[in-house]
This record gives structure tokens, C-alpha cells and sequence, in this order.
């Protein structure tokens, strides 16, 4: 699934415009497991198509949350492309998509163009309060697990 | 007695109702019984509302197991209420998967559902202030101060909302306006329906620079590098070679007839700029152009869909010659 994400983030931002995906599947005590994802594109259409960057309106949020009822999976984690660095914006920091301690932010650099690989992701876990902890590199390529 | 000292003793009493969802302002007698109080409230409904099995609710009557989550509520007797027929509302809320369920007096208030829904959540509250409840399949986000007896449909006790926020922003949005602009015009139908069907297709964006593949009648692929800092100000460019990261030497640029006369000169700007009126440096001194061509003039609400057609129009019409290189 790793691959055809990359695709799909890649395929979506063309190069020159930033893409994401809510991952979905299931968490538990011993990690986050995802099961399938959901395009920005498919459930913020609108606001994929007037913006560079990631942004949603609340009915666009809510069509998300709506799939996530229907198919009884959660939103584990979310991933997004930068143009260049796996860092967090200021609006990354402070718009998490989820607001639940344990959640991941995942940030894919390049806008997926060069075939990232987990070690070149930046890895962010929301703690709440506002907090966050990031981890790259080798600690990124080590906190995601490809089965 | 004079009217005055009527009024003051009277009391307004605030009604809420699935029906009257903004509330409604009545005045009764003051220290009324409780039962009268419920009377005068009934009575003065809608008459198209009106129905022998509507229950009147005092927010004062709420639930005590919640009040740990109330928000500045301020509760008396007498002074805001709920008609409706629910005496509990299956209230859900919905969150990136997760749900938190409880059935509620339709007379809670929606701050105290959203603030019990944070905590059942496990959302820390200080992340929590830009959440809003909005009825699910709906825009509606319920103020504070309404009651989710309000948002019942067909007399079905249940509410489903979703947690969502207001307006979410991620990533680098430090994207400049210009460029910004150019991207919303590449997603539109006029430049999307020319990929469609095969006339261009984007190659890439370094800003300012955007890279356009056009074909040609023969099927040739000319890529256009078109300068648009300023944008939707008029871009320049011609033609590039990708391979090389150069422009395209003179032998390979594909020639027009009588047609178009010299637009595909390549003599112009050292061939680094089509001579059309749509060109920002071609137009500078010949403005006479945009009366003689207006049709090639540039429009910035078309914007780059009209350089790439005119290329497009050019590279497919009868008297298109190939690059003999």
C-alpha cells in the first residue's frame, strides 16, 4: 500500500501542488495499523482545486468523517506532501486533523516525486496541548513498519 | 393599574422547539404555578404547531450526571424552554472514526454536549476551541446556547453531529499569489479539457517558469516555457528544449505559413519570447496589435489557456511546416 499511496500523493500534486490522504485502520496499545486510505482530492474536491496547499472546509471534513462511520475504520494517521523539506508549517502544527493524543502526521517531501522512502518522511506525533514530537530519519524510518 | 407597572410584572420566557429552532420570546405573569407556566407557553405557540402531545421541558430540569460539563449556562426555572415530544435524544458525535453516544434531556444546550463530547473523546479542551458540532449531512453548526431537542428530524429521537473544525489549513501555504493563481487556472476546465483531449499537457513547474508540452498536427511535442511571475499579468516565453535546459535552437522551432505571418519568428528576443499580442515582451511598443488581433489579445480571467491555444492554434493549422531537424 506504501507505493501506491506515494503514487497516488505524487499523481495528485503533479509536481507542483501539495496532496494528502487521511490513513485509515485501527489502534491499539501496540501501534497504529493502517488498513486503507482516503484522498484529499476525492473527499475535499473543491478545496483541492482552489488551493497549493492542504485545506478543508468543515462539510469536507465531516463527508470524511461520514466515510469513516460507514466503513467502521478510523483515521490512524494523515500524510501530506511538502515541496521540499519533511518539516512542519506553522498551519501543520496547529491544525492537527486529528486532535487526539497519539495521533500521526506524517510529511512526505518533494511532493512525492522522488520516490520517498520512510527514512526520508518526517514523522509527527500529536501530544496534545498543542505539542507535538517529531522524528526523521532513521527514527522516522524506524516508527513505520511496511508489512 | 398602568401599563408599566403591567409589565414589570411579567417575565419573558425564552422557547426552543425542532420548530422554532431560533427560539421564541413570550412574556407570561409572573410566579405563575409551574403547570399554569407550561399552559401559557403551549398557548402560545404557532397555531400550526400546536398539538395536544408537545411536553414542555425547563432547562432548569436538566441532567445532573452532565453538569460538570455545562457551559456558562446560568439555569433558573421559568426562563428557557423546550417543547417537543422526545423526553431523551439519542445524541451521537462523530469523529475521525471514533463516536461518543449518550441519550440527553432535548433541553441540553449544545456547549455542554460539545464539551462532554471533547472529554469522551479525549480531546485535550485547550485543542478543542476551533471544533465545531455540525448536524451530520448538513452545514448546520448549532450555536451554544440551542438545544439538541432543536435538531431532531420527523420526531425521530436521535441526533448524529460531527466534531469537525471550522476551517483547516496544512501544509506550506507561503505559496506567492501570483503562483498561487496560476494553479487554480491549471485545475480549471478550459486548461483541464485541453490535457483531456490531447492538445497540451503541463510538464512541470519551476517558479516562475511553467513547462507546457503542445502537440502538433504531426503529433510533435513542442514544450512552451512561459515566464509568470505577476501573474494573471501577461507571461513571456517560447520554446524550450528540455533535454538540454535550453531554449530551442533556431533548426527546431516548427514554422508557420502566411497564416500567422512571423508569430513563430525566431529572430524576436533572441528566441526567447513568441512575437504575439499575448506575449508580455512582444506587446511592449506594439500595442497596435490589440486592434488588429483581438482575438490573440491576453485576458487574464482566460489566462494561460489563451497563450497555449494561440501556440496550440498555430502548431495545427494547414500551413504548419515540421522542423526539418
Amino acid at each position: 500500500m506504501y507505493g501506491t499511496l506515494i503514487d497516488d500523493l505524487a499523481k495528485s500534486g503533479r509536481g507542483i501542488k501539495e496532496a494528502g490522504a487521511f490513513l485509515l485502520g485501527h489502534a491499539d496499545d501496540q501501534g497504529r495499523r493502517v488498513a486503507s486510505y482516503l484522498m484529499y482530492d476525492v473527499v475535499a474536491t473543491e478545496s483541492s482545486r482552489k488551493h497549493a496547499y492542504v485545506a478543508f472546509t468543515a462539510e469536507e471534513m465531516a463527508r470524511a468523517w461520514e466515510h469513516c462511520y460507514a466503513t467502521s475504520l478510523q483515521v490512524v494517521a494523515d500524510v501530506h506532501t511538502h515541496p521540499l523539506g519533511p518539516r512542519q508549517s506553522i498551519s501543520d502544527r496547529e491544525h492537527p486533523i486529528v486532535s487526539v493524543p497519539g495521533h500521526v502526521a506524517l510529511i512526505v517531501p518533494f511532493f512525492a516525486m522522488r520516490g520517498p522512502q520512510p527514512v526520508d518522511l518526517g514523522v509527527h506525533l500529536f501530544e496534545g496541548a498543542g505539542r507535538w514530537r517529531s522524528m526523521f530519519r532513521q527514527a522516522a524510518h524506524d516508527a513505520i513498519l511496511l508489512t | 393599574m398602568l401599563a408599566d407597572e403591567r409589565s414589570i410584572m411579567q417575565n419573558r420566557i425564552i422557547v426552543q422547539a425542532a420548530f422554532i429552532k431560533d427560539g421564541l420570546v413570550i412574556k407570561v405573569q409572573e410566579g405563575l404555578p409551574l403547570e399554569e407556566l407550561k399552559k401559557a407557553v403551549l398557548s402560545a405557540l404557532p397555531a400550526e404547531h400546536a398539538s395536544a402531545d408537545l411536553e414542555v421541558f425547563d432547562e432548569a430540569d436538566d441532567d445532573p450526571d452532565t453538569r460538570a460539563f455545562a457551559d456558562a449556562e446560568e439555569l433558573h426555572h421559568g426562563r428557557v424552554v423546550h417543547v417537543g415530544r422526545c423526553r431523551l435524544v439519542d445524541v451521537v458525535v462523530r469523529y475521525a472514526g471514533r463516536t461518543a453516544e449518550r441519550k440527553f434531556p432535548p433541553v441540553t444546550r449544545i456547549g455542554r454536549i460539545k464539551r462532554w463530547a471533547v472529554h469522551t473523546l479525549g480531546i485535550n479542551p485547550a485543542d478543542a476551541n476551533e471544533l465545531v458540532l455540525q448536524v451530520a449531512g448538513t452545514s448546520i453548526q448549532p450555536t451554544r446556547d440551542q438545544h439538541v431537542g432543536c435538531f431532531i428530524e420527523n420526531d425521530i429521537c436521535q441526533v448524529v453531529f460531527d466534531l469537525v473544525r471550522s476551517y483547516t489549513v496544512n501544509g506550506d501555504a507561503s505559496v506567492p499569489s501570483d503562483h498561487a493563481l496560476l494553479l487554480e487556472h491549471l485545475e480549471q476546465a478550459h486548461f483541464v479539457m485541453g490535457e483531456m483531449n490531447g492538445r497540451w499537457k503541463l510538464r512541470g513547474i519551476t517558479w516562475p517558469f511553467v513547462f507546457i508540452d503542445v502537440c502538433a498536427r504531426d503529433k510533435r511535442e513542442f514544450t512552451l516555457r512561459l515566464q509568470c511571475d505577476g501573474y494573471p499579468g501577461m507571461p513571456t516565453g517560447a520554446f524550450w528544449d528540455p533535454v538540454n535546459g535550453a531554449w530551442l535552437p533556431a533548426h527546431r522551432w516548427p514554422r508557420t505559413g502566411a497564416r500567422f505571418g512571423v508569430a513563430l519568428r525566431t529572430d524576436w528576443q533572441g528566441g526567447t519570447a513568441l512575437y504575439i499580442p499575448c506575449d508580455r515582451k512582444s506587446i511592449a511598443g506594439h500595442e497596435q496589435w490589440l486592434q488588429l488581433y483581438p482575438a490573440w489579445a491576453w485576458n487574464p480571467s482566460i489566462g494561460i489557456v489563451r497563450y497555449i491555444e494561440i501556440v496550440w492554434i498555430m502548431l495545427n493549422g494547414v500551413d504548419y511546416v515540421p522542423p526539418t531537424a
